[in-house]
């Protein structure tokens, strides 16, 4: 006789960030943490970007979190979460850039280790490349080519995002891409 | 070996890539949150009167108490009497007025002061954040009338709440009015 095997099938269900803030205003403290541990990652690759330096990065991202915990209250959930709290980041990034900018006018150089470790399986040449060209835009022209290239933002929420007006934001992507390109065949070039 | 420079979707992928986390990384925030959750959400009286508003602050006033302020500190540092001492460096050496703006603003992302100073341009003149919601700027300005208004977030144009209001302008009465002295 043949037994016959079950299958139960289970689908776990993540909560969404929506869900979780609202956890967390109700005062379940292990909310956030996960809303943390979810949205660290992209937090950190925008930061890294933005900043070429870990150390800076993860302070961005830290005090970014942190802001937006105690801001939690003004959350209106009409708002994706992670736009609302890329708005925070983005702000953090622009401060601690232009606080460390007036101290030192660093550009990430070849020489420099990779404000972004590569993957084993990546190629860590182009991303020594990338970072070298990316801190050559101007801040503006970076987070703007970012959000809307790298975050995936579309032009109005991106707009959003920076406090820029949508047309002043198409410019500067269309601009940031335009620049990049042309440091990168420089660099080729030399 | 010469390389050919890559293309945008090479582009995009590698700056795509996520990064390597510290796994510590993300619990000292979640550690830091715990610290301020311990202190609780209640709302106490003590947390309504900290409670964080939007306050608009006019220049002319502002720069008006900064001044009285300090007059008044110099007063109690030096002693009675008015001072008699040399005069202040002259601020209108090459006829331009430093100006304060200062927007309060906890949840602004961004401010920026346009006027006919500087062709309405919001990306002219950004107003720094010295602390935390508090958003400030000095800018030159001659003397005369000057029209402005505040950019919130790059798309709020707000006049100035506790300045005078530009009679039927182009944005429909929606600017402030500045007087900056001095000149012939």
């Amino acid at each position: 006789m043949t037994a016959l095997r079950h299958w139960e099938v289970i689908t776990v269900v993540e909560p969404r960030d929506e869900d979780l803030v609202q956890r967390t205003r109700a005062g379940d403290e292990e909310a956030y943490a996960v809303l943390v541990r979810r949205r660290y990652p992209r937090c950190l690759r925008y930061a890294l970007h933005m900043l070429g330096n870990r150390a800076d990065a993860e302070e961005a991202v830290q005090d970014a979190f942190v802001r937006a915990y105690r801001a939690l209250d003004r959350y209106e959930e009409r708002q994706r979460f992670e736009a609302w709290l890329f708005r925070i980041l983005v702000n953090q990034c622009r401060t601690l850039g232009r606080r460390r900018g007036r101290r030192e006018r660093s550009i990430v150089s070849y020489e420099d280790p990779p404000a972004v470790a590569a993957p084993e399986d990546g190629d860590v040449h182009l991303r020594l490349e990338l970072e070298h060209a990316l801190q050559q835009l101007t801040p503006e022209y970076r987070e703007a080519l970012l959000l809307h290239y790298v975050e995936d933002q579309s032009y109005e929420d991106a707009a959003r995002v920076t406090g820029a007006s949508v047309s002043a934001l198409k410019m500067r992507v269309m601009r940031a891409r335009e620049q990049l390109r042309h440091i990168l065949e420089e660099d080729h070039e030399t | 070996m010469k390389r050919d420079p890559p293309n945008w979707n090479q582009v995009v992928r590698e700056l795509k890539a996520m990064p390597p986390v510290d796994p510590a990384a993300p619990e000292r925030i979640v550690q830091e949150i715990r610290g301020i959750e311990r202190r609780g959400w209640g709302a106490t009286a003590w947390e309504w009167l900290l409670r964080k508003r939007r306050v608009m602050i006019a220049p002319l006033p502002a720069m008006a108490g900064a001044a009285a302020v300090i007059v008044v500190l110099t007063v109690l540092l030096r002693g009675a009497g008015p001072s008699t001492g040399e005069a202040g460096p002259d601020t209108s050496s090459f006829g331009m007025h430093p100006t304060q703006f200062m927007v309060v603003d906890q949840e602004a992302a961004h401010v920026a002061v346009v006027g006919d100073f500087n062709g309405w341009d919001p990306t002219a003149h950004s107003l720094e954040q010295v602390s935390p919601g508090v958003w400030s700027l000095v800018v030159p300005l001659e003397p005369g009338r000057h029209t402005y208004a505040y950019v919130v977030d790059g798309e709020r144009w707000i006049p100035d709440s506790l300045a005078a209001r530009a009679p039927g302008d182009e944005f429909g009465g929606r600017n402030s009015v500045l007087l900056v002295a001095g000149g012939p």
